[in-house]
């Protein structure tokens, strides 16, 4: 027990103590999540709009559910005002970017064949101005199109076929191109938090496998073997040790990401730290493995970092809006399985969900374990 | 009292055996030096003794205790010293020290004690907080055995210690190497220095492909392999009817000028060899103004045993 502590600590110590590593596997997944996630989020800015629905006509609880929905809200926040002053007093006083006045004669006017207009008040920012323009544009291009159908005979009628979610679900593709749709269901920094939280816990793993071989190519292995300790509890602590820094790694991403960046990582906080562990000890596992065959520090280096760096690009942790081919190919990777179930975290899923991805990983853990286990003399050996 | 037993050891490498039925007995108290030239089985021989690798066959006892039986008590009374600098660059030498120290079973007020006297001994106490990257080789080399004798082992082992190290470091490791073996330790000290294992050993076992050869102290050496006795002579003249006569001589067996007043003549192992070489000058009439022997030494020796040098490869 004390051999095992002793060796974890001294572990722990000495990777601490690369300032490369610190800089590499601490601040740089920081400085990603910052850069990435203000860079997405500054493009998907909600814009406030001040909105008084005039209209009491049949289209006008469409109009509603369509503001409320709340992936409208990750383009549009809608303040209803009670009157047109008011969305002018709003629009005035700074407190909103935007102003629409939807007719008393909306639905009315819409459903007798007329354009389906409503009355825009623009505001001084152009960007903000056009996004609202464009999100309220496309809704009602999507009910001219539901009536020219409707009135070409070719279906029910639009009252019935009008469906809110679909219309914002067309909106947020057409629109906001690489904004919140890219990223699912999550914000644009929860995406690439989780992304970057995965691929650094898979570098992570790498110091398992390099310590030990540099044990090997430095000498030390000799002395650890003449050592009065059962070897596998010296290799059990080294392990130990680089599973605690994947631990410390994890926790001050997550802990840095919420607190400075306001990264929402969901309630499940128990569930997200088995995520990570089992993410971390998949990394030991393919590093342990990859050691195995290549018996050397750097060619492992070279290879584990570019199979981390290939597996977190083709599940879309580097750019987003990937090809969906290539994020099939991706399923077959660590990443998708970590990132899927951390995002499912961030989501607040149904705890069933979260576990089928958790379950999932933790087989590829089993796997990636037992082969390393069973290669881990060609890693340790001092005659190999 | 034996400290090492090696008895019948062999460890085969697929076909090859890299040691050849070893037995050999080791008593405490010695220095022990292990010579032969790379690919002799002295590494093997030693990686066996230490518990790195396995015997194919054989065993050998440290203090009493099997190595195939009882591995990690053997391994407490060993200290390994390895070829290669066995230290961490990014712990410091303290740490380094109290690191193994740890893996020995050592804690608090005992551990800090002997992690203290290591350093102490080997003259790196006032480094004790700086890492070894700010180290010169042979206060690399000095840390390394520091960490292996932390403990107060029964037998140190040395695997080439003074490789690439300065005459002076060089001194202060055979100096210590002396002081531990006073202080209680036996010592195995395997190097490619025939020089320094003639100065600290008090005996020697020479290894070829896998075999022990020869093994004794330096003069039973000598007698096992019965060697012939040089001599230099320094004489005030120097004939060449003289020098035939002793060329032809059948018990010199070889006569060469070294100088103008010198001679080196190696003479064979009779007793009335060196009687019949005082006779003839003598009969010269050459005065001999001093006599001196050459030592024998381990090189010369292992060459002649094996046809190969110490430092040969293969």
């Amino acid at each position: 027990m004390q051999a095992w502590i002793t060796m974890a600590w001294y572990e722990l110590i000495q990777i601490l103590r690369l300032r490369s590593v610190v800089i590499i596997m601490l601040i740089l997944p920081l400085f990603l999540i910052f850069l990435l996630g203000t860079v997405f989020d500054n493009q998907m800015k909600p814009v406030q709009v001040a909105m008084h629905i005039a209209d009491r006509g049949p289209l006008s609880k469409e109009i509603e559910a369509f503001l409320q929905d709340e992936r409208t809200a990750g383009l549009m926040i809608v303040k209803f005002a009670s009157s047109r002053e008011e969305v002018l007093n709003q629009l005035r006083e700074g407190s909103v970017d935007y102003g629409f006045i939807v007719p008393e004669d909306f639905s009315e006017k819409f459903l007798a064949g007329g354009e389906a207009v409503w009355t825009a008040y623009p505001g001084r920012l152009d960007n903000e101005n056009l996004m609202a323009e464009e999100t309220a544009g496309s809704f009602l291009k999507e009910l001219e199109t539901r009536r020219a159908i409707m009135l070409a005979g070719a279906g029910e009628g639009l009252e019935q076929r009008t469906e809110s979610e679909e219309i914002v679900a067309r909106i947020s593709t057409e629109f906001a191109g690489e904004g919140k749709a890219v990223f699912g269901s999550v914000s644009a920094i929860q995406y690439y938090a989780g992304a970057y939280l995965v691929m650094f816990l898979l570098y992570s793993g790498m110091p398992a496998a390099l310590s030990l071989l540099q044990e090997k190519e430095k000498g030390t292995l000799a002395r650890l073997y003449a050592a009065p300790q059962p070897f596998w509890i010296i290799v059990l602590g080294k392990l130990t040790g680089t599973g605690i820094f994947a631990v410390l790694q994890a926790g001050i991403i997550i802990v840095f990401s919420w607190q400075i960046f306001g990264v929402s990582w969901g309630n499940h906080l128990g569930l997200l730290v088995l995520a990570c562990l089992l993410t971390s000890m998949c990394a030991i596992g393919l590093s342990l493995v990859i050691a195995s065959i290549v018996g050397t520090s750097k060619a492992t280096q070279s290879i584990f970092s570019t199979v981390t760096v290939l597996m977190t690009f083709l599940t879309g942790g580097m750019i987003a809006d990937l090809n969906q081919n290539v994020l099939n190919i991706g399923k077959f990777t660590i990443n998708h399985w970590a990132v899927m179930t951390i995002k499912r975290i961030m989501e607040e899923s149904e705890t069933t969900v979260i576990w089928q991805g958790i379950g999932i990983l933790a087989m590829i853990t089993a796997v990636l374990l037992i082969l390393a286990f069973a290669r881990l003399k060609k890693v340790v050996s001092l005659h190999a | 009292m034996s400290m090492v037993v090696f008895d019948e050891v062999v460890k085969k490498y697929d076909a090859a055996l890299s040691v050849n039925h070893l037995s050999l007995v080791i008593e405490e108290g010695e220095i022990f030096g292990l010579l032969g030239p790379n690919g002799a089985g002295k590494s093997t021989t030693i990686h066996i003794l230490a518990g790195l690798l396995g015997a194919s066959a054989g065993d050998v006892r440290v203090g009493g205790h099997s190595i195939r039986k009882e591995p990690l008590a053997v391994k407490r009374l060993i200290g390994l010293v390895p070829q290669e600098l066995a230290i961490y660059e990014t712990l410091t030498a303290e740490e380094n020290v109290a690191f193994f120290a740890k893996l020995y079973g050592l804690r608090g007020s005992l551990l800090r004690e002997r992690v203290a006297e290591s350093l102490e001994f080997v003259g790196l106490l006032d480094r004790a907080k700086a890492k070894p990257a700010t180290f010169s080789g042979g206060m690399k080399r000095r840390l390394n055995i520091a960490c292996a004798i932390m403990h107060r082992p029964k037998l140190i082992i040395m695997d080439e210690p003074t490789v690439g190290i300065d005459p002076q470091s060089r001194n202060h490791i055979l100096d210590s190497v002396r002081t531990l073996n006073k202080l209680g330790s036996t010592v195995i000290y395997t190097s490619h220095y025939m020089e320094e294992v003639e100065a600290i050993s008090t005996r020697v076992g020479i290894m070829d492909r896998g075999r022990l050869i020869a093994l004794g102290t330096k003069e039973e050496l000598r007698k096992q392999s019965g060697q012939e006795e040089k001599l230099l002579l320094e004489l005030d003249r120097m004939e060449e009817t003289m020098l035939m006569e002793m060329r032809e001589h059948p018990r010199l067996r070889s006569v060469m000028v070294t100088d103008a007043q010198t001679l080196e003549v190696v003479l064979d192992e009779s007793t009335t060899a060196l009687q019949d070489l005082l006779f003839i000058l003598h009969k010269h009439g050459a005065a001999l103004l001093k006599l001196s022997r050459v030592e024998t030494d381990l090189e010369s020796l292992f060459l002649q045993l094996t046809g190969r040098t110490l430092r040969d490869r293969g």
